[in-house]
């Protein structure tokens, strides 16, 4: 009996290491997807909620993520089809509307342009914008 | 002594658990190698539209070879600005027939001679018009071969692919390969390209409205400037609709309102938007943009001919701040420099 498990465990020992090498090879190679955090929220303009508006994170290196926010305000961020949220780090927030949305609330361009700046963490993040029309 | 022939002695053999290993160990490798095999098709068309692009890329040095330019993104013979219809505009793909062995098209058409929608409102000039042009589709791309594409609320009609023949829409050829207009979202530069500095960032890529970039004019290296690259019918659910390579028809040249040149333009070439493969928000607009079938990025061709398979995770900032005056700071991200052709900064690794 010691025999054979000895015989069998030499044998073996060749194509169960090939084998492992293979399974192991193929698991590398996740692409360059940075870490994400989860990012969501309310916008508000005057204690309001604004609807229909994009939000947009862009991080200071890397690809933005964005949103567009639904009948009560609410965002929460995509960062590619399939992957939510934003990549992790420091990030600017600006707003803007959508070419063909009437721009039927007015934003202060403040907003559209300079935003925000935020810091983004692992995990979920829950963001609020209260802005001002003043 | 002798013990060659004893009854006792074990000749070598496989046992039954080993001769099972083994076949479980195949069966193992069979099942990795399996799915290997839709990889290596999807590996095979990947690398068919890296071709298709390598041609085009040499196709603009042959013409630039010829005329000392590079083809206009768009040709609009009516003044910018004006009211009336522009419903002929060839595009780069028209004028480029025959650097990619098309020669017998091109004169069929007699392109630059009768215009586009004269063409489209003929049977036979109709059936050029919508002979399938395989070196401007990608092979991953599951678009039609007559481009339909109109675009639905909240911009419905901003983008509309089918040209304008007099008596109604008709579709032509789909393609799925664009020129770079620049960066930024706004579509208003490549259509008006005295529009350079203020508000917009200028059309600053290498096709626009009547555009005659020479090699002179690609001051950041042709190897360090995108020429032209892929927009899919559509990726993941969004449906973009491709664009189309031999030109355009736009109801209205009037650039406040829809089907106008200036979105219409979009058919032909693209902008950097909001980023590769651009899906979390306004998806209507991604039609602006550059986007691919393939995983991962969008391949282009760069302006010394190489192709590149570009991330969908590049650095990339949207420049659609009307307070950027000075043009290079739109080119504020690797993407946005590889877009424009003269922002004098360093683009580095992408």
């Amino acid at each position: 009996m010691k025999r054979l498990l000895e015989t069998l465990s030499f044998r073996l020992m060749t194509p169960m290491t090939v084998c492992l090498t293979m399974l192991l090879s193929m698991g590398c190679g996740g692409g360059d997807m940075p870490e994400l955090g989860d990012v969501s929220g309310k916008v508000t303009l005057d204690g309001k909620p604004l609807v229909g508006i994009n939000i947009l994170f862009t991080p200071e290196k890397g690809r933005p993520a964005g949103a567009v926010t639904d009948e009560e305000g609410y965002y929460e961020l995509v960062y590619l089809d399939g992957y939510s949220g934003c990549k992790v780090g420091p990030a600017k927030v600006t707003f803007e509307w959508s070419p063909g949305v009437e721009n039927t609330v007015p934003v202060p361009a403040r907003y559209m342009n300079d935003g925000f700046s935020v810091t983004v963490k692992e995990g979920s993040n829950e963001m609020d914008f209260p802005l001002e029309s003043k | 002594m002798v013990r060659l022939y004893s009854g006792r002695q074990k000749t070598r053999g496989f046992t039954l658990i080993e001769l099972l290993v083994v076949i479980a160990i195949i069966a193992i490798l069979v099942a990795l190698l399996l799915p290997a095999v839709q990889q290596a098709r999807e590996a095979a068309r990947r690398t068919q539209c890296k071709n298709n692009l390598k041609q085009i890329g040499l196709a603009f040095h042959n013409y630039h070879d010829i005329y000392n330019t590079f083809p206009p993104g768009y040709i609009s013979p009516i003044a910018n600005g004006n009211t009336t219809s522009e419903p002929s505009c060839y595009g780069w793909g028209a004028l480029i027939l025959p650097q990619l062995e098309q020669t017998n098209l091109f004169q069929s058409l007699n392109v630059g001679q009768v215009a586009l929608h004269v063409n489209a409102s003929t049977p036979a000039g109709l059936a050029l018009l919508q002979t399938a042009l395989p070196m401007y589709r990608c092979p991953s791309d599951v678009g039609p071969v007559l481009n339909n594409y109109v675009s639905p609320a909240p911009a419905a009609n901003w983008y509309n692919m089918n040209m304008f023949n007099g008596s109604g829409a008709v579709p032509i050829a789909t393609s799925n390969y664009i020129l770079v207009a620049g960066t930024g979202v706004s579509t208003t530069p490549a259509a008006n390209p005295s529009n350079r500095a203020a508000s917009a960032c200028g059309p600053m890529g290498i096709g626009f409205r009547n555009s005659k970039i020479n090699m002179r004019d690609i001051t950041d290296g042709t190897s360090n400037t995108l020429l032209a690259g892929e927009r899919a019918w559509k990726y993941s659910q969004i449906t973009v609709g491709a664009g189309v390579a031999l030109g355009f028809s736009a109801s209205i040249d009037d650039q406040s309102s829809s089907a106008n040149v200036k979105s219409a333009a979009m058919a032909v070439i693209g902008l950097g938007y909001n980023g590769i493969n651009w899906s979390a928000n306004n998806q209507v607009h991604q039609t602006r943009g550059f986007s691919s079938a393939h995983t991962g990025g969008a391949q282009f061709v760069l302006c010394d001919g190489s192709v590149r398979l570009i991330s969908e995770n590049i650095d990339y900032k949207t420049t659609d701040n009307a307070a950027l005056t000075d043009m290079t700071l739109h080119a504020n991200s690797t993407l946005g420099r590889l877009l424009v052709r003269e922002d004098g900064q360093i683009v580095g690794e992408f």
